[in-house]
């Protein structure tokens, strides 16, 4: 299979909602999206409607990202489900989809995933990269979830009347 | 260094002052040492890299100095730095802070008057802006336009203030979203 080219926002169907994916067409969407990953090099995520398929198809690998020693390795998932949800954090991301932007994005810390293989659970960074990934199959992108402006920690502090809580942890980059 | 503590409390004269320079390293640290030599208080500042010029708002308290005085001894950095622009204005007592809750971002493909039928709108509504930035970012040549604002939106209708904002968004080909702030202790 050939690695496809990645649409650009505003491509209208990065905004779009995807339709469950069916045996046999999952298994080549998957094999382009993995395909696709690898000729990127850098890539750690990327959803069907990336490459114009607008089935739910997200493949994410983190394994040789240093901000997640902890991973389960190559993922392909199918019809992806995020089944349970807990703790949230901000963390800046940015999209192949969106170049040479990025935003602080909350989500949560960590998730179970049920797609049509299984599931599964995750955290962290990991758990990140996927939620981003399963945003794209319902035509939500990351500026979609942006939290706050970018000095959003210097700023929460005094919404929150917390000025003498120390000034909590800058956000993680992604 | 001569520290100057408490001049706060006094009756103090409170100035806004804008300055813009090409960027390039000192800038601020020049300012503030002008600032200080008339006993300035930085109360309240932005600073930030726009476009490769540097900008620069301040609110600053001095105990004595007025317009002059302070515009004075901001000249001779602004000769040296060789500043784009630099103005010193004296401003009333500070009305009390905004405070936002909610937070729209805007974003599109690149084109005129964004900003503005954003703001248009919620200027219409009566809806204060308590900061709004943009960043351009997208791919060489297909540019995207982003923009976050917070918002005060107080007791406007948060229901109808979407449903105008739709309206923009439609209008002017961009995705418009509208969020209560988080506000958050750590």
């Amino acid at each position: 299979m050939p690695a496809r080219e990645v649409l650009l926002y505003p491509d209208r169907r990065l905004k779009q909602v995807a339709t469950p994916a069916q045996p046999g067409e999952a298994e080549r969407v998957a094999a382009d999206l993995l395909d696709t990953m690898d000729s990127l090099g850098h890539c750690v995520g990327l959803a069907a409607p990336q490459i114009g398929r607008l089935v739910r198809v997200v493949a994410v690998d983190v394994s040789d990202h240093p901000k997640a020693p902890e991973n389960n390795g190559r993922l392909v998932l199918v019809n992806p489900r995020i089944v349970a949800s807990s703790g949230s954090e901000i963390g800046r991301e940015g999209c192949l989809s969106i170049p040479d932007l990025t935003a602080n994005v909350r989500r949560a810390t960590a998730i179970a995933v049920e797609h049509t293989a299984g599931r599964f659970e995750s955290s962290g960074f990991e758990a990140r990269c996927i939620q981003h990934e399963i945003d794209h199959l319902d035509g939500i992108l990351f500026l979609d979830r942006v939290a706050s402006l970018a000095d959003d920690l210097f700023r929460r502090k005094r919404y929150a009347g917390s000025e003498d809580r120390g000034a909590g942890r800058p956000p993680s980059s992604s | 260094m001569r520290v100057v503590r408490g001049a706060y409390l006094r009756r103090v004269s409170q100035f806004a002052v804008i300055a813009v320079g090409r960027d390039r390293p000192g800038i601020a640290a020049a300012i503030a040492a002008g600032l200080l030599e008339v006993d300035g208080n930085i109360e309240d500042s932005r600073m930030t890299n726009l476009g490769g010029h540097f900008a620069v708002m301040l609110l600053v308290s001095t105990p004595s100095a007025d317009r002059e005085a302070v515009a004075a001894v901001l000249a001779p950095i602004r000769a040296d730095l060789g500043l784009e622009a630099l103005t010193v204005a004296p401003v009333a007592d500070a009305a009390a802070a905004a405070a936002p809750d909610h937070v729209i971002t805007v974003y599109g493909a690149d084109h005129p008057g964004i900003v503005h039928a954003v703001t248009s709108g919620l200027a219409a509504d009566g809806v204060n802006v308590a900061d709004l930035q943009t960043r351009i970012g997208g791919a060489a040549g297909d540019p995207i336009y982003m923009m976050v604002l917070e918002v005060e939106l107080g007791d406007c209708d948060a229901g109808a203030i979407g449903d105008r904002l739709r309206e923009i968004a439609g209008a002017n080909e961009v995705e418009i979203d509208l969020r209560p702030l988080e506000a958050e202790a750590l």
